[in-house]
């Protein structure tokens, strides 16, 4: 993947403009997630989808081809999608209302409903926590890989997960009771 | 509270990474902890719930929005001339000017913190976060303001922009000031022009995401015009451009 990516941006910034269209199409699913993941708001996610790219092709010349260009790609993605949460400051955070992919307390009932209420406990994480969370499960990155993305040693990479994921059980519980009880 | 070498363990085994070993002996605890089996049981199920958290596909306007909103690729350089020739009026109306609010609304502004730079030529300040420089083309459109007082809001527009967020705002105070605030992931040269005068502002690039602001005090000229233009420009080419007016202001020396 690395090596097809980097021969795309080798041809981007030889002005093949279709090269980039590709590198689009490979990475915006993940991009368009990881923004929805953390903004919680669909139409946020793509606007900032959009700027996430658009800063990718203006800033091709400075992407150093030794590192991978997904991981440069997901860095700007984490931080455009933070930077806007904090600009728009989430009501969650400051009025305790809910974003638009939590579900009501009936729907955490059925099970189907179980990832909705996950959804919901993640955007209550702090960004750091929920990072992490996005980029192991929404990305799927390695540990070696997220630590590349945030520039931080594995092992705080961990650190951070299980501290995520102990924290998402305790959310879900004080909302809905234990996790995974019938 | 649960040992953290036992929680450990237990990440680990989430995670796919605990050794024969480990797992003999997470076992062990498991077999005599209740509690330790109950903690395992839920984060397991987060961990399954977060693996089980769909992709949701991007609306297909994504893609159409991205490639729309791509500048010409830096090997395409689009040549604009910097200035007009002097033949040409600088007061043409722009090819797609920005939608102006006409609020009438008295704001507070407050003076700046960041220090103040740059008086060049014919006495332009520019008050920003960064360096600012400015070149002047003959008779400039603006010249000295002083910071702090409260002034009216004539004309405020928007400047967003690929790798450009901000606004331009006109404000009655003592005549007509300009303020330009700009977060620019590129080096800008920002140009003024309006009443026959032209001026260039340059903006450097803030890659932090940091703003700066660019502070005017319009000419006569440009405020006798009625309206003011700003052409944002990166490496060559046009990359932004706005307009404000301003025809109810009055001009220096009126109230």
């Amino acid at each position: 993947m690395s090596d097809e990516d980097a021969e795309l941006v080798q041809q981007c910034r030889a002005g093949n403009r279709e090269a980039f269209t590709v590198l689009v199409l490979r990475h915006q699913k993940t991009v368009y997630n990881v923004a929805l993941r953390v903004l919680g708001h669909p139409e946020d996610a793509r606007d900032a989808t959009q700027n996430v790219f658009l800063k990718v092709f203006e800033h091709l010349d400075s992407f150093d081809p030794r590192h991978r260009f997904f991981s440069w790609v997901y860095r700007i993605a984490l931080n455009e999608a933070i930077n806007r949460r904090s600009r728009r400051q989430q009501p969650t955070e400051l009025t305790g209302e809910e974003p638009d992919l939590v579900p009501g307390p009936e729907a955490v009932v059925a099970g189907e409903q179980t990832g909705k209420a996950l959804e919901g406990a993640l955007q209550r994480l702090v960004a750091e926590q929920r990072e992490v969370v996005v980029l192991r499960h929404v990305a799927e990155l390695s540990y070696e890989e997220m630590a590349e993305v945030l520039q931080v040693p594995e092992k705080t990479v961990k650190s951070r997960l299980h501290s995520a994921r102990m924290r998402l059980r305790e959310l879900l519980a004080d909302e809905h009771g234990p996790v995974g009880a019938p | 509270m649960t040992d953290p070498r036992l929680l450990s363990l237990l990440h680990a085994e989430l995670d796919g990474d605990l050794d024969e070993v480990g797992q003999a002996e997470l076992a062990s605890h498991l077999a005599a902890d209740p509690a330790l089996a109950r903690l395992r049981a839920e984060l397991a199920a987060v961990n399954a719930g977060l693996a089980a958290l769909p992709a949701v596909e991007p609306p297909a306007v994504v893609l159409a929005d991205i490639l729309a909103g791509l500048p010409p690729l830096p090997r395409e350089p689009v040549v604009v001339p910097l200035r007009a020739p002097a033949s040409a009026p600088t007061t043409a109306p722009l090819a797609a000017p920005v939608t102006v609010m006409r609020s009438r609304r008295v704001v507070r502004v407050w003076a700046y913190a960041a220090s103040l730079l740059a008086v060049v030529g014919a006495g332009v300040l520019l008050q920003q976060s960064g360096l600012l420089t400015a070149e002047l083309a003959g008779e400039a459109a603006g010249t000295l303001v002083q910071p702090g007082a409260p002034a009216e809001l004539l004309d405020s527009v928007p400047l967003e922009f690929p790798g450009i967020s901000g606004r331009a705002q006109a404000f009655r105070d003592e005549g007509v000031r300009l303020d330009i605030e700009l977060a620019n992931a590129e080096d800008l040269r920002v140009v003024v022009f309006g009443g026959g005068t032209e001026q260039v502002l340059a903006a450097p690039r803030h890659t932090d995401g940091a703003s700066q602001q660019l502070r005017l005090k319009l000419s006569a000229a440009v405020i006798a015009a009625g309206r003011v233009n700003l052409r944002l420009e990166a490496q060559g080419r046009v990359v932004g451009e706005a307009s404000l007016a301003f025809s109810e202001a009055a001009a220096p020396g009126q109230k």
